[in-house]
């Protein structure tokens, strides 16, 4: 996508698009439609650029929150777990917790 | 992360971690150690309170935004919700697994909501990030309930009154009556 000089010093400006599962190129030309053209595809990069940015921002941050309830939730599972092995109880495999046989 | 001048720390809990994790796995050995831990350092349920109102935080500030009002709302939910699960008599056990319970809610409200919104997106993977996470939430959430069920069960002491010929043992919500001999 973008401006292409031909000689002459003369500038066309083209457009990659997805045409069928292939890239094509298209010609749009010179002058006013073609700035316009480029304009327009300039601001949805840019759109798209920053939704992108957003949407990683977003992802970054619920990552970063989460980390802090999965931390809660470990510390809290050992001391929980901690507790009921002080408080004489023990589970086989994983299972329910039951009190300990002296 | 809480504040690392308390007397406990984030060394100290991986080291807890390591010893009950020993302890679940048999090694009774390594249970004088882990109460010892207990009882040495005091201060291990402030630190495991601030982990609680770290996450609390970041939740609330997450779900509200700027909305000072939705902001309000959900702190008088979790207090409201903190109040009924936790009752007035909860030892620091039971409140820290009432604040895990309240931190995963929270989390898995989010996450209902965030993939609600992934769905007006165009980006099929990314809803399904969101997807993913909102499962993950719900099962931690089921997690937490289910802690703080056998917490409840196994290690708060039942309360015995008697009311006229009738002997009330109360533990954990749970009412058993019998006649007194």
């Amino acid at each position: 996508m973008g401006w292409q000089e031909r000689s002459g010093g003369r500038r066309y400006y083209t457009r990659s698009l997805r045409r069928e599962g292939r890239v094509v190129r298209q010609y749009v030309g010179r002058g006013d439609a073609a700035e316009a053209a480029a304009a327009a595809d300039r601001d949805r990069r840019a759109a798209r650029d920053a939704e992108r940015e957003a949407s990683r921002l977003a992802l970054s941050r619920l990552a970063e929150v989460d980390r802090q309830v999965a931390v809660l939730c470990e510390a809290a599972e050992t001391a929980s777990r901690a507790w009921l092995l002080l408080g004489g109880y023990q589970r086989h495999d994983r299972g329910q917790w039951r009190l300990r046989r002296a | 992360m809480p504040d690392l001048g308390s007397l406990w720390d984030i060394e100290r809990q991986a080291t807890l971690d390591a010893l009950v994790e020993r302890a679940d796995r048999g090694d009774r050995a390594a249970l004088p150690a882990v109460r010892e831990m207990f009882d040495a350092v005091p201060g291990v349920w402030d630190w495991y309170g601030n982990l609680a109102t770290i996450a609390h935080n970041s939740m609330v500030d997450l779900v509200a935004g700027k909305s000072a009002l939705t902001r309000e709302a959900l702190q008088r939910k979790i207090g409201s919700m903190r109040a009924e699960l936790a009752g007035r008599n909860a030892s620091p056990l039971e409140r820290l697994a009432v604040d895990r319970v309240l931190a995963c809610y929270l989390q898995s409200y989010q996450a209902d909501v965030a993939y609600t919104r992934s769905l007006k997106r165009p980006s099929m993977s990314e809803s399904e990030h969101y997807q993913r996470r909102q499962d993950r939430a719900a099962k931690q959430y089921l997690h937490a309930l289910r802690s703080l069920a056998v917490v409840r069960r196994l290690l708060v002491p039942p309360v015995q009154v008697n009311v006229a010929e009738r002997q009330v043992n109360i533990a954990g919500g749970d009412f058993h009556v019998g006649t007194r001999e």
